[in-house]
């Protein structure tokens, strides 16, 4: 799951295949990796020893030229470099073993050109020639920047698109194991589901180990994928126990706190650490290949290790396979000490509670969600708070987030109808205002006199834009991508459940790709003797210096603002925080009702709005993408519950959408459809109207850039 | 389901002014028509139809736009459009002809000139 997606490799592959054999012999890549190293990709030569002299050239460069020049110099000065003759002059040393295949190769020329995107420099693009009589000049460092500029932009939306698929499949990821980890009441059962969930997506094996008060360690859980080798490893541990004054491994990581990653383990390293030969030997079958250990840090107490291992599979761990095991320690961490701090009937009323929260927060294209909810020490204390997302018919996301009066299972039980009628109202379509006042209506007719502050916010990410309640709760907070953090009062009304006229106005937020909204309650900000501003002026301290990712932001405001582990209050937490979307494609599959155009409209601006496509063009895209999905909509008519999909992709200067269905096809009827199919040949170029027996696609394409 | 869509009406002596916010698709092109069929009363020489808040109108919104022309012309009473220049929506209007079939002008005050010049109402 860590390894780049196929469009990523593909996009990147085209653009050094691009050039060769009509403008250059070879070609070659050279991508800015987030960590500030090249990553090179070339068009491959024919000859297999001819590339890797190439390579090896290339090797030699960097190592006698450093980024005095080549492609590490253009990258950093983003000034091209040309040599029209390279014939007699090698910029490199040539050994002897290499003369003759050098001779063969016989460079000539060549150019090196930045790639720029978004007005950044993500990497150079090195042609090659061995051509006799093709000796670059000025107009081919010309056309040369052109193919730059263009496949600049279409390797770095790739990479774009591959960053946000691979955050989105860690962050359902995490989800996951976040939600199995709250499940269950029994600790040890617990760990070995996060075990089974680890294998073999992020590793052949997975131990997880506990330190006991007496500080002896044990293993709490283990899963391999070949289960024969969980019962060698369990001989191996019975005949070898672990030495808890270890100077490296599991003992080392509880002890300090610190990761371990050992990329690559060699046969030399079994050999220096262990000492005893049937232990190696052991150690030896166990094939390890690659192993990252992570300490179970939770409140400033390391509590275990987890064990990740690759052996069989030959995969290898990276810097950011070591981060993303840190990220989901923490949470197993959170679970272990959780189950260690509370009796068995303050779970019971924090299960109650947390089967009464959202199990999954929605997934929508382009926006992050983030949440947490951590119930007050003491069980007369639990219960009451909630938060919720709702991906609502217009294509916007509701957002709240409540506190109910009181404490213990009723609070819980109130929290519950809170909950699924503000849900209601929401999805209904009444907007923030109407939904949050029909809620203070509601109360009237609840048999006591319950009332919650929440704030009930829409988002409407065409326009980023908040539309929100705030009834009695305290202030949301923004933070800009700068870290600058504002509180959001808007007008503020009275909670719910206090008065049958109380008015609810909503207010308008402005809320821009990459800021933070963080919604919470008062368990986050109140402290004894202290007032309620200083607790939120403390948290807008604490967010501003909040780590970026937002699973981690949520849980550093949690454990700085509120680092106390006897709470006396619930605390709720929900994030959002809207990020630009994947803009190379577009993908949705939709139910064949009406209904679903406005959503499908709302989708598709957003992306569109990520191309380079004018605003007229957006217009006219969305208008044609509307007839033909209406289209498939009529041929849905009379058919059992149907769907239709909408694909979108940038290719080249074009924007080119495909629509299907799945229904019958009819002929348009009437002046009125005809119209449809008129808007979207007046709109659109080179459309195609396929009908086959399993349904009709509509496919077309829409040059861009250039005003029609 | 949320509204898409909102109307609000003025008059200008002899001129009822609807403006149209929002967006017009199959969703909710047909009870759109109803209401500003409705909100047109018959005293009036015709019917100005600010469409400078309309966000999105398809086919379905073009085709309530002939059918509102039609009515109204049966009642003899015009139809002018005031679509700004700059709107997106303007376009696809003339792609399907919609300008051939009723007045489209840039602004209110345009079409409510353009309607002053077309003369007396005809009893």
């Amino acid at each position: 799951m860590l390894a780049q997606t196929l469009d990523y490799e593909r996009t990147l592959a085209d653009v050094a295949q691009l050039a060769v054999p009509e403008f250059a012999d070879w070609c070659a890549a050279d991508i800015v990796q987030p960590d500030g190293s090249l990553r090179q990709i070339t068009s491959g030569h024919p000859d297999p020893r001819m590339e890797d002299l190439l390579m090896e050239l290339r090797r030699r460069y960097r190592q006698e030229h450093g980024a005095s020049e080549g492609a590490m110099h253009v990258i950093a000065t983003g000034e091209s470099e040309l040599k029209a003759d390279v014939r007699n002059a090698p910029r490199i040393t040539i050994e002897s073993g290499e003369e003759s295949d050098y001779e063969a190769l016989s460079p000539r020329s060549y150019m090196i050109v930045p790639m720029v995107a978004r007005g950044r420099t993500i990497g150079a693009l090195t042609f090659l020639s061995t051509r006799e009589g093709l000796h670059y000049g000025p107009a081919d460092l010309d056309f040369a920047h052109h193919l730059a500029r263009r496949f600049g932009l279409a390797a770095d939306n790739a990479r774009l698109y591959n960053e946000a698929e691979l955050a989105r499949e860690r962050l359902t990821f995490l989800a996951r194991a976040s939600e199995l980890m709250a499940a269950s009441l029994d600790l040890e059962q617990t760990l070995q589901q996060v075990a089974y969930l680890l294998v073999p997506r992020l590793g052949d094996w997975c131990g997880i180990e506990l330190v006991d008060d007496d500080g002896t360690i044990h293993n709490a859980a283990t899963a391999h994928v070949d289960p024969e080798k969980v019962k060698f490893a369990d001989e191996m541990r019975r005949r070898f126990p672990v030495d808890p004054d270890s100077p490296t491994g599991v003992p080392n990581v509880i002890r300090t706190g610190k990761s371990e990653l050992y990329p690559e383990i060699t046969d030399e390293m079994l050999t220096a650490g262990i000492e005893d030969e049937e232990q190696l030997a052991m150690a030896r079958e166990l094939g390890l290949s690659s192993l990252l250990i992570v300490p179970l840090i939770a409140r400033a107490r390391t509590l275990g290790a987890l064990t990740l291992v690759h052996a069989e599979s030959g995969r290898r761990y990276e810097e950011e396979d070591l981060r993303f095991a840190e990220d989901l320690a923490r949470r197993a961490a959170v679970a272990v000490d959780n189950a260690r701090l509370y009796t068995r009937e303050h779970r019971a009323v924090v299960t109650l509670q947390q089967s009464l929260l959202p199990r999954q927060l929605p997934d929508i294209p382009g926006m992050q969600f983030a949440a947490r909810y951590l119930p007050a020490t003491s069980e007369v204390d639990v219960g009451g708070d909630w938060y919720d997302a709702i991906a609502l018919a217009d294509g916007n996301v509701g957002l709240v987030i409540g506190d109910v009066a009181g404490h213990g299972l009723e609070a819980a039980a109130v929290m519950g109808q809170f909950r699924n009628a503000l849900r209601a109202y929401a999805l209904d379509g009444a907007g923030p205002a109407a939904a949050v006042d029909r809620l203070n209506r509601l109360t009237r007719t609840f048999e006591q006199n319950d009332m919650a502050t929440l704030v009930y916010g829409e988002f409407d990410s065409t326009v980023n834009s908040l539309r929100f309640v705030r009834a009695g709760h305290p202030p949301p907070l923004v933070r800009a991508p700068d870290g600058t953090v504002t509180g959001v009062n808007g007008r503020g009304s009275l909670p719910v459940g206090v008065a049958h006229n109380s008015q609810y106005e909503a207010d308008t937020l402005e809320l821009a790709p990459n800021t933070t909204l963080l919604l919470y309650t008062d368990g986050l900000v109140e402290r004894r003797g202290e007032t309620l501003e200083d607790g939120i002026a403390r948290l807008e301290r604490v967010l501003s210096g909040a780590p970026s990712s937002l699973e981690e932001l949520c849980d550093h405001v949690i454990e700085t603002a509120a680092p106390d582990p006897d709470r006396a209050d619930d605390i709720a937490v929900l994030a959002l925080r809207p990020v630009p979307v994947d803009a190379t494609a577009f993908r949705t599959s939709l139910r064949a009702e009406p209904g679903e155009l406005s959503r499908l409209r709302r989708m598709l601006m957003r992306w569109l709005r990520a191309t380079p496509a004018s605003a007229q063009e957006i217009y006219d895209i969305t208008i044609a993408c509307g007839e033909a999905s209406a289209n498939a909509i009529e041929h849905a008519y009379g058919a059992r519950p149907a769907s239709f999909e909408v694909e979108g992709s940038v290719e080249g200067d074009s924007i080119v959408l495909r629509v299907r269905d799945y229904g019958s096809w009819r002929a348009p009827r009437g002046q009125h459809r005809g119209r449809g199919l008129k808007l979207i040949d007046a709109l659109m170029q080179d459309v195609r109207i396929d009908r086959g027996d399993e349904g009709t696609e509509i496919c077309m394409r829409r040059q861009i850039g250039s005003q029609a | 389901m949320p509204e898409l869509a909102s109307l609000s009406v003025e008059r200008d002596s002899a001129v009822q002014i609807v403006h149209l916010s929002g967006e017009v698709d199959i969703s909710n092109a047909g009870p759109l028509e109803e209401h500003i069929s409705d909100a047109v009363p018959n005293d009036v020489t015709g019917l100005v139809l600010d469409l400078s808040e309309t966000q999105y109108l398809d086919s379905a919104g073009i085709r309530m736009l002939f059918e509102l022309a039609q009515r109204l012309e049966g009642r003899r009473q015009s139809l002018i459009l005031a679509v700004p220049e700059t709107a997106l929506i303007r376009h696809s209007l003339i792609v399907t002809e919609v300008n051939q079939a009723m007045g489209l002008e840039d602004s209110v005050d345009e079409a409510l000139e353009a309607l002053a010049g077309s003369g007396e109402p005809v009893d």
